[in-house]
């Protein structure tokens, strides 16, 4: 299992005034932490800052606090059913190692957290710089609490700042082939960059192009999740994808195209055959630092929007739509943002409608009887696609991310973009907040595994589509065993 | 369990009827407000999903039938389905798949819901009268 810590902005600027003193002395203070749990990585949410009461703690150059503080913060778990992070800050830059005083104070208080909380310790470091680096106080035995490092810690709003530990997650060399890239934003941008692991749900049209401008700038970790197969009719848009590919799953094939167009050293490409509805594709995506929403249905809608509040993951989604009643274009345009906190999410921006995901889970969005009795213009008939339309937003989508890692003069956020194909027009809209009664933004937020995600076992589509591939690989390998026999014989 | 939630809702609104027949499944009476079958009493099934209020309730499975089966359009007369094989265990209902579009802007509880029902109501055919559907 791997590990890592996570917090918005908002968290991160309240510890950040406390722990980061101007006399340049150090500071503690504790904070409440929800557990995101992935395929494999467990993350800690920090949600809820602690800060000392009068006489709570002592600040003398270094720092310390008395047992009645721990005890408030283990009260306050305890009522919300939360962990507890112990967090202080240090007179250095970048991730800080662990001074003995400060394995002492951490691994003395694991036992009492863990039995009281039953979630482990949590400790934090903030660097001079506001890197913050993280590790778990893991029971090994009866009274032995092992550290086990975080491999990164992310700071999530509209910019999106991660540290990474070097030893767990080393920055990769950028070889000749990245020249270029580098060149654009410097070797440091770059190594922060590549180690991202980023996770693209959905292999069709748009997410192919995400994926392939993601490996070509040099993005060494990247998972892909879907479950559908190549059909015939999506040729005209699939990057990767030709005749011989009809029937084999989207995510082999481009896992195998980005084989050779990346120019990651040591690139870690995986195809997931799942469906991010499934609790094997959410776990999966829960490992992502970013994901990219290249879907077009408001059930994986709904479970991503679920993922870059309450986990903290942020989601950059897109959707296109056109109009083209008998057939001649009327409209069309395509719409493209980032879900995180602090930033409007996917159902106040209209991107999916609560009332349609109950639809998709009843099976209805895939019943063409049902579909048929739709209006011909009702958005859930919409089909219509054109390859350029698909480059253009995947372009967009992969810019709104860079905006939000790179944020070149500050500047993180490309705002809600909509492009008008009609017009030419791209609108940009920064103002859109979330609507008071979003769930996402405010009850769920940082939340973890606490909220519901709504998400199935196995997904019967999902299911339905893979069963049919192991069927047919089954023919296929029969077929070519006969055709060794009868080449055997002839001869 | 969010389906615990949606019948403590109810309850509190003067359904004390409600129960749970199913995981996830709640069946009450509801006394018709509204529209031509103001006065009469049916019964209503709903499933609710397990991240009830962040998704609604789907459409309601109503006994007993009161519209035609496989119609097409919307409502009234489409999306009317037996009330088997949508995950409801009880036959002798028929199922309304009209989507509560207006969820997120509700105040996302039974009270919502049930505004819902009574616009459902609100819009049958003129003609309708339950003697005649059964």
């Amino acid at each position: 299992m791997r590990y890592s810590a996570a917090l918005t902005t908002e968290t991160f600027n309240l510890l950040a005034a406390h722990l980061l003193r101007p006399d340049r002395q150090e500071d503690l203070c504790f904070a409440l932490w929800y557990a995101s749990t992935g395929a494999r990585r467990t993350t800690a949410l920090i949600a809820e800052p602690i800060l000392p009461r009068d006489g709570e703690r002592h600040v003398h150059g270094n720092a310390s606090f008395e047992p009645q503080f721990l005890d408030r913060a283990i009260e306050l778990a305890l009522a919300k059913g939360a962990g507890v992070a112990m967090l202080h800050s240090h007179l250095g830059p970048g991730w800080q190692g662990m001074s003995a005083h400060d394995i002492e104070a951490e691994q003395g208080n694991a036992g009492q957290v863990l039995a009281a909380t039953g979630l482990p310790l949590v400790g934090l470091t903030i660097g001079t710089d506001g890197a913050l680096s993280a590790r778990f106080w893991i029971r090994a035995e009866a009274r032995d609490y092992r550290r086990e490092w975080c491999e990164s810690v992310r700071v999530v709003g509209e910019q999106f700042l991660i540290t990474f530990h070097e030893e767990q997650r080393p920055a990769p060399s950028a070889g000749v082939s990245q020249r270029r890239t580098v060149s654009a934003w410097g070797p440091a941008m770059q190594a922060k960059l590549a180690r991202l692991r980023i996770g693209i749900v959905g292999a069709g049209s748009v997410g192919s192009i995400v994926a392939e401008e993601l490996v070509r700038t040099g993005i060494a970790n990247v998972r892909l999740i879907d479950f559908d197969a190549i059909e015939e009719h999506n040729l005209d848009r699939l990057l990767p994808a030709s005749r011989e590919h009809i029937g084999r799953a989207k995510v082999t094939i481009l896992a195998d195209a980005l084989a050779t167009s990346t120019t990651a050293a040591e690139p870690e490409i995986e195809p997931l055959e799942l469906s991010i509805c499934e609790r094997a594709g959410f776990k999966e995506a829960l490992d992502c630092d970013i994901l990219f929403s290249c879907v077009d249905r408001p059930w994986p809608r709904k479970v991503l929007n679920v993922i870059s509040y309450a986990h903290l993951i942020p989601v950059i989604d897109g959707g296109i739509r056109v109009s083209a009643p008998s057939g001649r274009l009327k409209r069309a345009h395509w719409k493209t943002l980032t879900a995180a906190p602090g930033r409007i999410c996917l159902e106040c921006s209209g991107q999916f409608d609560p009332a349609d995901v109950v639809l998709e889970r009843d099976g209805l969005l895939d019943d063409p009887r049902y579909i048929e009795t739709l209006p011909a213009d009702h958005h859930l008939r919409a089909r219509e696609n054109v390859f350029a339309f698909s480059t253009n937003l995947a372009s967009l989508e992969v810019l709104q991310m860079l905006a939000m890692v790179v944020a070149p003069h500050g500047i993180s956020t490309a705002g809600v973009q909509t492009y008008h194909f009609v017009s030419g027009d791209l609108d940009r809209d920064d103002a859109l907040v979330c609507e008071p009664n979003c769930r996402y933004s405010t009850v769920h937020l940082a939340r973890g595994d606490n909220v519901e995600p709504g998400i199935v076992e196995v997904h019967p589509v999902a299911e339905e589509a893979r069963a049919a591939r192991r069927q047919a690989d089954a023919h296929v390998r029969q077929a070519s065993w006969w055709r060794r026999l009868i080449s055997w014989r002839s001869r | 369990m969010a389906v615990n939630d949606f019948v403590a809702e109810l309850i509190e609104l003067g359904h004390e009827g409600a129960r749970i027949i199913h995981p996830g499944c709640v069946v009450w009476t509801w006394p018709v407000e509204t529209g031509p079958l103001l006065g009469c009493s049916v019964e209503i099934g709903v499933c609710v999903g397990d991240d009830y209020p962040d998704t609604p309730p789907r459409g309601p499975f109503v006994r007993p039938h009161l519209l035609p089966i496989g119609q097409p359009g919307e409502h009234p007369h489409g999306g009317v389905h037996p009330g088997t094989g949508h995950g409801w265990p009880n036959d002798g209902f028929q199922y309304w798949s009209r989507p509560f579009n207006g969820w997120p802007k509700s105040a996302r509880n039974a009270r919502a819901y049930l505004a819902f029902l009574r616009k459902l109501f609100d819009t049958l055919p003129e003609d309708l009268r339950i003697q005649e559907a059964a």
